[in-house]
């Protein structure tokens, strides 16, 4: 622990900043499918600075090391798992899609239902008198 | 590593076994968060990706300067959380109250400016629920975003919130004096949990400030 110096410490910190200010300027720019992958890995480099110096991970045992990559292991598999169910759903996607669901399809659908009516006369009597 | 060990407990085949227990324990807390974290990024990626354009619609009403200033305020405030640690393997008792002071200041300052956010979104009508009024889109997806924009920026909230009030804690405690060179570890362990919620704020901030900001 006591290799490091505060100046160490200055120095991320000053480049977190730097790095916060180039995310922020990036997103007032049009880099097409790029602009979620550029503030994702910008927003990774942040993360990883925090852990290698701010919270030392660097100086840990190995075993520390590998329950923190751990952490990144199983939010990965959470991540895969979800998208590989979602993304392959065809009949969620339509060919232009402003939604995957068409939304007016769903609040046609919900009007029809005799629940929603019920609500309907309950809420609002003298609409349909 | 051999500088930071408090008295042996019975418990504990050594010193260094003791050190890294203590910093092993704070290492798995912070794992189980990162997947409590995780569901909330995951289910904010998939409605995301449903509902790309009302999300793009419904975060341009985040204030950028806020949501900017707050992201440098809480970098500082890790700094000074840094700066804290560095001062128990000291032992200086005065340098850890000052800098867990700043700490506990910039946390402030971030709430502050997160409770004023709140605030403004109250007045836009920008609440999910009965009153929610977003003319710009039909649909639910801008309000689908805004529950995921309270619901994550709350629990990042209530998470500063216990880490300030176990700031107050060791503030006292340094004030009296209680660490050294050869005990400092909770500060140490503090310091993990302080720099983890900075941690989730560098993700918060992109995934809910910066979706899509060049129009």
């Amino acid at each position: 622990m006591s290799k490091d110096t505060p100046k160490d410490y200055y120095v991320i910190f000053a480049a977190l900043l730097i790095l916060t200010g180039i995310t922020t300027g990036a997103a007032f720019m049009d880099f097409g499918y790029f602009n979620f992958p550029i503030a994702m890995i910008i927003a990774t480099i942040k993360a990883v600075l925090v852990v290698w110096f701010f919270m030392h991970l660097r100086h840990m045992s190995k075993l520390s090391r590998i329950f923190a990559a751990g952490g990144v292991f199983w939010l990965a598999i959470m991540l895969a798992f979800t998208f590989a169910d979602y993304l392959t759903r065809e009949t969620l996607i339509p060919p232009k899609p402003v939604t995957w669901i068409d939304q007016s399809a769903v609040r046609q659908a919900y009007r029809e239902s005799p629940r929603f009516e019920h609500h309907t006369s309950e809420a609002a009597p003298a609409e349909h008198h | 590593m051999s500088t930071n060990q408090g008295p042996l407990l019975s418990h504990f085949a050594n010193l260094k076994q003791q050190y890294e227990t203590s910093q092993f324990g704070m290492w798995s807390f912070l794992l189980t968060e990162v997947l409590f974290f995780g569901g909330l990024f995951t289910g904010y990626a998939v409605y995301r990706t449903m509902y790309y354009h009302a999300f793009v619609a419904a975060s341009l009403h985040l204030d950028i300067f806020w949501g900017t200033f707050n992201t440098a305020v809480l970098i500082a405030s890790s700094l000074t959380m840094a700066l804290a640690v560095h001062a128990g393997h000291a032992g200086n008792n005065k340098a850890i109250r000052n800098y867990l002071i700043w700490t506990l200041v910039l946390g402030t300052v971030f709430l502050g400016v997160k409770c004023y956010e709140y605030m403004h979104k109250w007045h836009e009508n920008l609440i999910p629920g009965e009153h929610f009024h977003f003319p710009e889109l039909v649909g639910h997806g801008p309000e689908l975003f805004f529950s995921f924009y309270f619901m994550m920026t709350g629990l990042h909230a209530v998470h500063m919130i216990i880490g300030e009030v176990a700031l107050i804690i060791f503030i006292v405690r340094a004030h009296r004096g209680r660490y050294s060179v050869q005990y400092s570890t909770p500060i140490e362990i503090m310091g993990l949990y302080w720099h983890f919620v900075d941690l989730v704020w560098i993700f918060l901030f992109p995934f809910l400030y910066l979706v899509e900001r060049h129009h």
